[in-house]
């Protein structure tokens, strides 16, 4: 019985975020002490879907930045990876695709905003995209990493040795067995660029204002109701990502 | 040709960049860059041991380590108690569902549930335990962060159960448990002297990668932590941002030695794990 109820808590801790974003972007003047007293409105979802809140706008642009780096991402770092895991030796090629990726996005983006500036990259659409290919190009290459094994490189030789070419060896061995891992890399390489705050908001300077940057100007703007709507569309693509396919969410280990 | 491509592509697009903003804010740091340069000096490297930025620095560590030790006994009592529950498919994708939701997300929904004014203060009103906000316990933005703590814990639980569990079922402990117990172990031998061992063993870089990850958070401590003292990044970030010219200097050293501890951090754990699969 208390086994259940456990289950029960933690389903129940699990649940209640989704419902809380959901309530809330229904609802307005929520005034302490008031649980369900207050008034309910369609007016803010209405506000997202005319345009008028900023939120499209936003929505289209997260997913634009998303698509675009993950695309990057993930063809750039599967050729990068392929040259890594063939072409050198010592094992710190890969160990120093690990650093980009595990300092804080945000105390990168500070290190990086004195160049950003040079070259007239921050506050614009492209600075931020190249400083989230910054994160996620390097997330690519480790994930990529282990798919060179004997195997592939034994399948490529075959394609080699009947007279093909790099794209023949690509096209013929390397990229039909990787179609599953190229979707799960794009995938979770979207979800890192859409989550992301920190280096977007110090890099973009907040003229770039994807979804996450919006769900902080309402916090910061009190308006609870419009950063639930914006943080509802936040979670949208990860929820339909995990019914489709739970790997696209969680990675047992990392590529090594 | 193609390999010195890739290569020349590696460097480029990954290491240089590093390099250079590593590069640019340690000779900031040690006043040789950046507007208010007065030559070499290691006074701003000394500024990191006393004061705001030894408090922030303690802080950050305190609210990592509470954050990664909390979220993994918690992930431990479910696994040796729940573990079956979680064989069904259905508990099995809950577990899912928290690293569904960005950061900056968990930090506005714990906000809204623990603050004063959230919806645990509204519903201990409407039964009777307090009579307004000021007779709810300050639990974001207070000095322990536990508001942060929670965030960190709702978000990183579920990953150390998954990673357990799968680390579990790998190392076909319940096999281990059947020979031990055959063996006349008692219940409480087999999990302190065989099953935690084990465990530990799979989870333990990732434990220190989470804490590493958790000192350098941004979102969370940015909606839910206090004024003073500030997690690392945030104190990092407002140094940069605020009138005080004297302090970018700092603030740089303190990116510089994060991000190297960083590096030391990841550099060690993959070249001494070389061969597990948790990392």
């Amino acid at each position: 019985m208390s086994k259940k109820l456990t289950l029960g808590f933690l389903w129940l801790s699990f649940i209640i975020p989704f419902g809380l974003l959901i309530y809330l972007s229904f609802s307005t003047q929520w005034y302490y002490p008031s649980l369900t007293s207050h008034p309910f409105t369609l007016s803010h979802w209405e506000s997202f879907f005319s345009g008028s809140s900023g939120l499209f706008k936003s929505a289209a642009l997260s997913v634009f930045i998303s698509l675009t780096v993950s695309f990057l991402a993930t063809t750039s770092g599967f050729f990068i990876s392929r040259g890594i895991a063939y072409h050198t030796k010592s094992r710190w090629w890969l160990v120093s695709a690990y650093f980009p990726y595990v300092i804080a996005p945000v105390v990168l983006a500070v290190m990086l905003n004195y160049y950003f500036l040079q070259i007239g990259f921050s506050g614009t659409l492209i600075g931020v995209m190249a400083a989230q290919l910054l994160i996620t190009l390097p997330y690519a290459v480790i994930f990529f990493y282990g798919y060179w094994n004997q195997n592939i490189r034994n399948l490529e030789n075959l394609v080699a040795t009947m007279g093909g070419d790099f794209m023949q060896k690509v096209k013929h061995a390397s990229l039909p067995s990787a179609k599953g891992l190229l979707v799960i890399c794009f995938f979770q390489c979207y979800l890192i660029s859409w989550f992301e705050y920190g280096l977007t908001q110090f890099i973009g300077i907040g003229k770039v204002e994807t979804l996450t940057i919006m769900v902080y100007r309402f916090v910061t703007e009190s308006n609870p109701y419009l950063a639930a709507l914006a943080g509802t569309l936040l979670i949208v693509p990860p929820i339909v990502l995990l019914f489709v396919n739970r790997k696209f969410i969680f990675q047992k280990g990392w590529s090594l | 040709m193609t390999k010195k491509l890739i290569i020349v592509s590696f460097i480029s697009l990954i290491l240089l960049p590093l390099g250079l903003s590593l590069g640019y804010s340690f000779l900031y740091s040690i006043g040789s860059a950046g507007l208010l340069s007065s030559g070499l000096t290691l006074e701003y490297w000394v500024e990191l041991f006393r004061g705001e930025f030894l408090r922030s620095i303690l802080y950050s560590f305190w609210v990592a380590m509470a954050s990664a030790t909390v979220a993994l006994v918690l992930a431990l009592s479910f696994l040796f108690n729940l573990r079956r529950h979680f064989e069904k498919p259905g508990t099995y994708r809950l577990l899912f569902l928290p690293l569904t939701i960005p950061p900056i997300v968990v930090g506005f929904v714990i906000y809204q549930m623990y603050a004063g004014s959230g919806i645990i203060s509204r519903v201990l009103y409407h039964t009777g335990l307090i009579s307004g906000t000021q007779g709810f316990p300050a639990l974001v933005q207070d000095p322990y962060g536990i508001g942060i703590i929670l965030a960190h814990i709702f978000i990183v639980f579920p990953f150390f159960l998954l990673v357990l569990l799968n680390v579990y079922k790998n190392e076909n402990l319940d096999e281990i448990e059947r020979v031990a117990l055959s063996m006349g172990a008692f219940r409480k031998t087999i999990i302190w002297k065989l099953h935690l061992p084990i465990l530990m063993r799979g989870i333990f870089p990732l434990l220190i990668l989470y804490i590493i990850f958790f000192m350098g958070a941004y979102e969370i401590p940015l909606l839910l932590g206090q004024s003073s003292p500030q997690m690392i990044s945030v104190l990092i970030l407002e140094k940069l941002q605020r009138f005080n010219l004297g302090d970018i200097p700092v603030a740089y050293s303190m990116a510089v030695w994060y991000a190297l501890i960083c590096i030391g951090t990841i550099s060690y754990l993959l070249m001494k794990y070389r061969r597990k699969e948790a990392l």
